[in-house]
């Protein structure tokens, strides 16, 4: 082994033949090579030179194209070169940005969120119905509460008929306005 | 601009019929004045330096990441980033343009492999049927693809240095010499780098047990390493 080694080393441009025993070795590798350079895709020549091409003077209409397609793979390449290896810790004015957006974005989601859950219990368009003696919104609310009802059968159907006959009071008394709200309140009671 | 001070690049096609010998046993013809040429727009004098040098940066950096798109990516990156320096007049040619530009490629896949090791590596399953799509084909004998599916798993194996070695010598065809120059070293060290590698691949072949591969037969590296049938 160290005799094959020396035998490469005292040649210095391209190492000599291979010790035999690594001949087959050596062999298959350039097989593999072979196959390496066999796997481009198609066209891959004439691709890459069209795309790399250096700077030249244009002509025509080939000649502006290939500058733009130049451009394009100069200003990747350039993006590349300024993005690459770089630490996400050298970059403070990015992660600020980020953090800005991300905390903007929870604070969003939690408004909305909270506005969604407190819509149905604090119950706006009936109270605001009750206290400015809208009768149409009242028969509207009504209206849905009677839709509700028919899916509804046993004990839900009776709780749901109370309040329906209570809202129909409550309808009675804001159309004649012969009470005020406290005075219904007190009667219902 | 583009110095012709010196010139002793060898031309290399994909018609070349090349097979990993280095490119110092290959015809010679004067590079600088094709450099010339390219740098002020003679789009087949830069085709020409696309044929020569293409397929071997593709092979090296194919056989880092295993995925014929992204090569093309990193040859395509490496030969804008050539012409954007040529262009600019930032190298003269002094005989060194083969070492430079792998120098260039070199360091383009040390950084996209830098980038792949910190994302999820690719289901086996997916680089096997990679490389059953790319099945060789050619008119002289060669090892079948599980034969070679085994010599780049036993090449992937390798510690990064003797990787990089037995790439740019074999798949990049690069003189020992030149590639001294792209890595830096002397040419001694990578001369017995080379030759601890090779006996490494052939002892990981030939002790490579069949069942590793399921799914495929084996035998034929073995055969083929053993008996240095190959060419």
């Amino acid at each position: 082994m160290n005799e094959n080694l020396d035998i490469n080393l005292n040649d210095v441009t391209d190492g000599g033949e291979p010790p035999t025993d690594l001949v087959g070795m050596v062999s298959l590798l350039g097989a593999l090579s072979d196959a390496e350079r066999e796997a481009v895709l198609p066209g891959f020549e004439a691709r890459v030179a069209l795309l790399t091409q250096p700077r030249g003077p244009a002509s025509g209409v080939i000649g502006e194209e290939l500058s733009t397609r130049r451009f394009v793979v100069h200003a990747a390449e350039s993006v590349a070169e300024r993005t690459r290896g770089r630490s996400v810790t050298g970059r403070p004015f990015q992660m600020r940005m980020a953090a800005a957006v991300a905390l903007l974005g929870t604070v969003l989601a939690t408004l909305v969120a909270t506005r969604a859950a407190l819509g149905p219990q604090v119950g706006t368009t009936g109270t605001l119905a009750a206290v400015t003696g809208d009768a149409a919104e009242l028969e509207r609310d009504v209206e849905r509460l009677l839709s509700v009802y028919a899916a509804f059968d046993g004990d839900s159907a009776s709780e749901l008929a109370t309040i329906f006959d209570d809202a129909g009071t409550l309808g009675d008394h804001v159309s004649s306005r012969e009470s005020s709200d406290s005075e219904w309140l007190e009667e219902s009671l | 601009m583009v110095g012709m001070t010196k010139g002793a690049e060898q031309p290399l096609t994909s018609e070349s019929g090349f097979q990993g010998l280095p490119a110092d046993h290959l015809p010679t013809d004067d590079l600088a004045p094709i450099l010339v040429r390219a740098v002020a727009g003679d789009g087949a004098a830069w085709r020409t330096v696309v044929d020569r040098y293409g397929r071997r940066l593709f092979a090296v950096a194919r056989s880092r990441c295993r995925d014929a798109e992204v090569a093309e990516d990193i040859t395509q990156s490496v030969f804008a980033t050539v012409a954007a320096k040529l262009s600019a007049g930032e190298y003269t040619e002094q005989g060194k343009f083969e070492s430079w530009l792998f120098r260039v490629a070199m360091n383009r896949i040390r950084d996209h492999i830098r980038r792949v090791r910190r994302q999820p590596v690719a289901a086996n399953s997916e680089i096997v049927a990679e490389a059953a799509e790319q099945r060789a084909v050619g008119d002289r004998e060669r090892p079948d693809e599980t034969s070679l599916e085994r010599l780049r798993e036993a090449v992937e194996g390798l510690s990064d240095s003797d990787r990089e070695v037995i790439e740019l010598r074999h798949h990049g065809g690069m003189s020992f010499k030149k590639m001294a120059e792209v890595l830096n070293e002397p040419m001694g060290t990578l001369l017995a780098r080379h030759h601890r590698a090779l006996r490494k691949l052939k002892e990981r072949l030939e002790t490579h047990e069949p069942a590793e591969l399921p799914g495929k037969t084996g035998g034929t590296a073995k055969r083929f390493v053993g008996e240095g049938r190959i060419k």
